[in-house]
Formats: C-alpha cells, sequence, structure tokens
C-alpha cells in the first residue's frame, strides 16, 4: 500500500529570519488612462514597513513589481516588471508607487500589450524589495475607457 | 498625474480602511503640498 500524505510542505528557500516583514494598509489604487490610445499604469500603495527602514521621500528604485495581467476582453494573461518608488513616508509607513509619470509607465514600458478601449483588465502587483517580505499582492479589476 | 492627483485616487479607492484619513494627510504634510 502507498500511504499519502497531503501535509503542507513548510520547506522554504528563504531564511525567514532574514526578512523584514511588510503590512499593507488598504489597496492598490490604480490609473490606466490613454494618451492617444497608449494606455500607462500608474499605482499606488501604502504600507507599513519595520521601524528603523530607513527609506526617504522621493526614493527611486527601491524594489521591483511583477505585473501579471488578465485581459478578460481579449482573452489574454501576459506579465511585465516596473520599478517601486517611494512617494511619500511617514514614520514607518511607506507610500509607494510604480513610476514617476504617465509617460514612462505605459504598458509597453512595463513588458505589456497595449490594451484597448473598453477592455477589462485583472492586475496582479507583486512587489519585490530586497530584505522584506510583503504580505499579499495587490490586485484590482479595471474597466478602460 | 501629480503626487497629490495619486495621493487623493488612494483616499478615494481606500475610505474604507480605518485612519486613511490621517495616512493621506501625513504624506500631504510630508511632501509639502
Amino acid at each position: 500500500m502507498i500511504g499519502l500524505s497531503n501535509s503542507p510542505s513548510t520547506n522554504t528557500t528563504r531564511a525567514a529570519g532574514t526578512l523584514k516583514r511588510v503590512v499593507n494598509i488598504g489597496g492598490l489604487t490604480f490609473s490606466s488612462a490613454a494618451s492617444n490610445g497608449i494606455y500607462s499604469m500608474l499605482g499606488s500603495v501604502l504600507s507599513v514597513f519595520p521601524a528603523g527602514h530607513g527609506f526617504t521621500t522621493g526614493q527611486q528604485n527601491i524594489g521591483t513589481a511583477s505585473i501579471h495581467v488578465k485581459n478578460v476582453t481579449q482573452g489574454y494573461t501576459e506579465r511585465g516588471k516596473c520599478p517601486i518608488h517611494v512617494l511619500a513616508v511617514a514614520g514607518t509607513t511607506i507610500f509607494m508607487r510604480n513610476g514617476a509619470s504617465a509617460d514612462v509607465c505605459e504598458f509597453t514600458d512595463f513588458g505589456l500589450t497595449n490594451p484597448a478601449p473598453g477592455d477589462t483588465i485583472k492586475t496582479r502587483l507583486t512587489i519585490n524589495i530586497k530584505g522584506y517580505i510583503i504580505d499579499v499582492p495587490h490586485t484590482v479589476t479595471s474597466l478602460l475607457s | 498625474m501629480t503626487d497629490k492627483e495619486m495621493l487623493d485616487l488612494w483616499l478615494e479607492g481606500n475610505q474604507d480602511v480605518p485612519n486613511a484619513q490621517q495616512y493621506y494627510d501625513e504624506a500631504i504634510a510630508e511632501l509639502g503640498l
């Protein structure tokens, strides 16, 4: 007889003690606007970092975000990547954003297909910052105008 | 989109978050807006 076990694995590839936990406050807010048919995506999130994080207001490129886009209307999914910047620091709470301005945050800048007006897209943003573990990915659904 | 517009958007989308207005106000103050 073969014994099967469905116990969840407790193995990890990272030493948990070396990673500091970041907790999100609220959800991702996201603007997908078009200029001459070219869509950009600008998002911001608020997270609580451990004391002594050392980040400063306006600091650039503190990490990256993996972007997973499902275009429900067109029926495709794809992945991209974008830099993460600090928008504002207030103590241990930090607003982060995914780009400095719309002209450098076009879908194609992040390796994504430019969507079409009327498309519904589901976007999942997973932020990665070296030395930190961030509790859950951010997701948002947008109907493009 | 300006920094303020981005924060405005965050506040609008997170009205149900406890202390959302306080987080927003602190960020606005930090940015000197």
